[in-house]
């Protein structure tokens, strides 16, 4: 039984030495393996470094626009929140987070420690990194040059655009016209119109001023914005959105919008005194080309 | 310098740069610890030959991806591990494992039944046991208790944390030695 054994070991050795030496079996090449290795370290560093940096965007768009403000008008904002909230920032985010995770799980030390402990512990470096990023001012770099279409910033205009985006269920905007059953706002998407004429009943009494910014939401129908709860934003809010009708060029006016001369507001004012505020006057007032 | 006197990351460094046929001494060492590992997973001897013989291929292939500061036993027992996953993977049939007489002594002391067992029956329990047992509490097991490894060794081999190298093994032997008790009940109510 022993010889036998003693044989086969033999065998097998003689069979691999003589595969060895007959250069049938190799070496793989070192740089096969180094450069498997620096792949993986790469790879790994670039997904951490761009999970902190969307999250970092997330935290800007947040900070920057309408989209949390929304929640301030309770149940009713909720809408007008899910509408603005930036769904493909946070769906590649979360990619890259998991891709960190699988690419974690190919390293040669992440046996060592469980992996809910790992992923923890990436989360948080993430979070704390990317909260640190979004108080600087690299994300309004990135802006700017998302919407001046220049620099790697124009390859992050899909993502930020959203922020300034014409929403059905809410509005932000600059008063430019005030009139008793309608406010006329500047957008980053140009004019909109609001009819007041469905406020809540405790809100009638408000006042505005022109220059003066607003938060509403409602339900738009088609270029009208029937305004259910409105009310007027700090200085600071939504700096997204100011820099959009301010700094960078225009994003093109939606076709249903146009810029009213004053030829136009006089037939816009005279027919909502005879008809009510309604589609009919703006197409009726809408200038020929 | 004889290369009975070079530790095996030694043997290593030197078939990298110079000396290929210095793998056979790696072979020698490790043919008969590698095949006594392997027969708890792969029982028919032909299959084993071939399993063994596919490691020590591929870690003669790989040679460069191992880090010299590391341990070679336990990267070959990977390597090892891993076929012999790959291999029950592709014949699922079930097959008794079969321990020798010191195998069965350090499970017995292990589980430590205070000698309640008749000593014949012992053995082919362990067995039957061992062989009930779920693979990932059966590997560390075999490593700690057969292959005498370390957790730390173990926790190289199976890349699981070393904390759970300790728990696995505690809550198999629980497991072993419940299956042990449950038998031994039901060998006397048959009696």
């Amino acid at each position: 039984m022993n010889n036998q054994r003693n044989n086969d070991s033999m065998k097998l050795e003689e069979k691999i030495m003589s595969g060895i030496k007959s250069g049938q079996i190799k070496l793989r090449s070192k740089y096969i393996f180094l450069s498997k290795k620096l792949g993986l370290s790469g790879a790994l560093s670039l997904s951490v470094i761009l999970a902190i940096f969307f999250f970092n965007l997330i935290l800007f768009y947040m900070k920057t626009t309408d989209n949390f403000i929304y929640l301030t008008f309770g149940k009713n904002g909720f809408l007008a929140f899910l509408e603005s909230f930036p769904y493909l920032l946070v769906i590649v985010f979360l990619l890259f987070l998991l891709f960190t995770g699988y690419l974690i799980t190919k390293t040669d030390w992440s046996y060592k420690k469980p992996f809910k402990y790992i992923m923890l512990m990436l989360i948080m470096i993430v979070l704390l990194v990317g909260g640190v990023l979004a108080s600087t001012s690299f994300s309004q770099r990135i802006e700017k040059q998302a919407f001046a279409n220049r620099g790697t910033g124009l390859f992050l205009k899909p993502f930020l655009k959203r922020g300034m985006g014409l929403r059905d269920s809410g509005l932000v905007g600059e008063i430019d016209e005030i009139d008793e059953n309608y406010l006329i706002i500047n957008t980053p998407r140009g004019k909109q119109y609001l009819d007041l004429s469905h406020l809540l009943s405790q809100q009638i009494s408000l006042e505005f001023e022109k220059r003066e910014w607003i938060i509403a939401i409602g339900e738009r129908k088609d270029n009208i914005f029937l305004t259910k709860e409105i009310r007027l934003i700090k200085n600071k809010e939504c700096p997204m959105i100011r820099r959009g009708i301010y700094i960078y060029p225009k994003e093109k006016p939606m076709n249903h919008f146009f810029q009213p001369n004053e030829k136009v507001k006089k037939c816009l004012h005279d027919c909502i005194e005879v008809n009510g505020f309604n589609q009919f006057c703006f197409e009726k007032c809408r200038p020929m080309k | 310098m004889n290369s009975l006197e070079l530790s095996d990351e030694q043997i290593i460094e030197v078939i990298r740069v110079e000396n290929k046929g210095l793998y056979s001494e790696i072979i020698k060492r490790y043919q008969n610890k590698l095949s006594h590992y392997l027969r708890k997973f792969v029982y028919n001897p032909d299959e084993l030959e071939d399993v063994l013989q596919v490691i020590f291929v591929k870690t003669y292939k790989n040679l460069f991806s191992f880090n010299t500061n590391k341990k070679f036993s336990s990267w070959i027992y990977k390597i090892a591990h891993n076929e012999a996953i790959n291999h029950i993977k592709k014949n699922s049939t079930n097959h008794q494992i079969s321990l020798d007489k010191v195998e069965y002594q350090i499970i017995d002391k292990s589980v430590n039944l205070d000698n309640d067992f008749d000593k014949i029956l012992l053995k082919e329990q362990i067995e039957n046991s061992l062989n009930l047992l779920k693979l990932k509490y059966k590997e560390p097991l075999i490593l700690f208790y057969l292959e005498q490894k370390s957790y730390e060794e173990i926790s190289d081999i199976l890349r699981i944390p070393k904390n759970t190298v300790g728990t696995l093994i505690s809550r198999g032997r629980k497991i072993l030695k419940k299956n042990l008790i449950v038998n031994k009940l039901y060998e006397q109510s048959k009696e």
